[in-house]
C-alpha cells in the first residue's frame, strides 16, 4: 500500500543525488536555497477495481536563490535539463518504483522559472516539477 | 444493498485473480430477436428469444510480473483453450445479492498499447466459449 510519507521521503531521496542541493520531503517554513521541497497535490483514488490504483500528483519545488543573476539561472537552466548530474526530472525517476514502494512515477513537467517571494520582499529563483505517481491502494 | 458505486468488483481469469488490474468491466448476454408474427387482428409484430450469445470485456493495467495480467492473456490466447471467466460486483460471499458471473471462455486475441505518458492497459475480449453462456452463481466462492 501506498503511504504518503513513504512516497515523498522516497522522492527526496532520489533528490539527493544532486550536489549541494538540500532536499526536504516536507514544506519549508523559510528554505534556504539551493533547496527543494515536496508538496502533495491531488489525489485520484479508485484507479482500479479493489483498490488496486491510485494516482497520486506531487509537486516538487526547487528554490536557487538570485544573489547572482546569471551563475543562478544557469544551475537552475542544469535542473531543468532532461539529463546530466543537476536534472531534477533524471534524478526524481532514477528509482521509479520509490524502492518497491510504488508501481511507477513520471516526472509530468515543469513550470518553468518561477520567482517566490520572501519575507523581507527579496526574490528567490526556482522553479516547480509535476510529478505523477502510481501506487496501489492497498 | 442498493445502488453501488462500482470499485471493488472481482475478476478471476482462468483462475488467476487480476481485479486490482482491471478499471472496466462488461458483462453482455444477448439473445437474437427472433419474429414469430402471424396474421391476427392485434396489429403487433411478435418476437421471441432465439439464438444466444455472451460477451464479457474488460480493460486491465498491463503488468508482466510472473502470473499477472500478460502472462495470464497471452497464455491462454496462445493456447486457443477454453478458461473459465467468472466477475462478482463485489468481494466477499457469493450470494443472491452478491451473485457472480461465469462463463466459460476463450480469446480470440491479444495485444495491447497507449500513448506516450499514458498507463499501459490491455483490452480483452472474451468470448463465449461452450454452450453454457453466462451463469449466475448465487452461493460457493468465485
Amino acid at each position: 500500500m501506498a503511504d504518503l510519507s513513504v512516497i515523498r521521503e522516497a522522492l527526496a531521496r532520489n533528490l539527493a543525488a544532486i550536489p549541494g542541493l538540500a532536499q526536504s520531503p516536507y514544506l519549508l517554513s523559510s528554505p534556504t536555497p539551493p533547496a527543494a521541497e515536496i508538496q502533495p497535490d491531488e489525489v485520484i483514488y479508485d484507479q482500479a477495481m479493489r483498490r488496486g490504483l491510485d494516482r497520486w500528483r506531487l509537486t516538487v519545488r526547487v528554490f536557487v536563490g538570485f544573489t547572482s543573476d546569471i551563475g543562478a539561472q544557469k544551475r537552475l537552466d542544469r535542473m531543468l535539463a532532461t539529463t546530466g548530474v543537476e536534472s531534477i526530472k533524471a534524478a526524481l525517476e532514477s528509482d521509479p518504483t520509490l524502492g518497491g514502494a510504488v508501481d511507477d512515477l513520471r516526472v509530468t513537467g515543469c513550470s518553468g522559472y518561477r520567482l517566490f517571494s520572501r519575507d523581507g520582499g527579496q526574490s528567490v529563483l526556482g522553479a516547480e516539477w509535476q510529478v505523477e505517481v502510481l501506487a496501489a491502494g492497498t | 444493498m442498493g445502488k453501488l458505486v462500482w470499485r471493488d468488483a472481482v475478476i478471476k481469469v482462468a483462475g488467476t485473480d487480476l481485479s486490482d488490474h482491471a478499471n472496466d468491466v462488461t458483462v453482455e448476454d444477448t439473445a437474437d430477436e427472433t419474429e414469430f408474427t402471424g396474421f391476427g387482428p392485434s396489429g403487433y409484430k411478435e418476437f421471441g428469444q432465439g439464438l444466444k450469445d455472451a460477451t464479457i470485456t474488460a480493460t486491465f493495467y498491463q503488468d508482466f510480473a510472473g502470473s499477472s495480467v500478460h502472462q495470464t492473456l497471452q497464455g491462454l490466447y496462445a493456447s486457443g483453450s477454453t478458461f473459465e471467466i467468472a466477475i462478482s460486483p463485489m468481494s466477499g460471499s457469493i450470494t443472491a445479492t452478491n451473485p457472480a458471473a461465469k462463463m466459460t471462455a476463450r480469446l480470440y486475441s491479444y495485444g495491447f498499447g497507449g500513448a506516450v505518458g499514458d498507463a499501459l492497459t490491455v483490452q480483452a475480449t472474451f468470448r463465449n466459449g461452450g454452450t453454457g453462456g453466462v451463469t449466475w452463481a448465487t452461493a460457493g466462492t468465485i
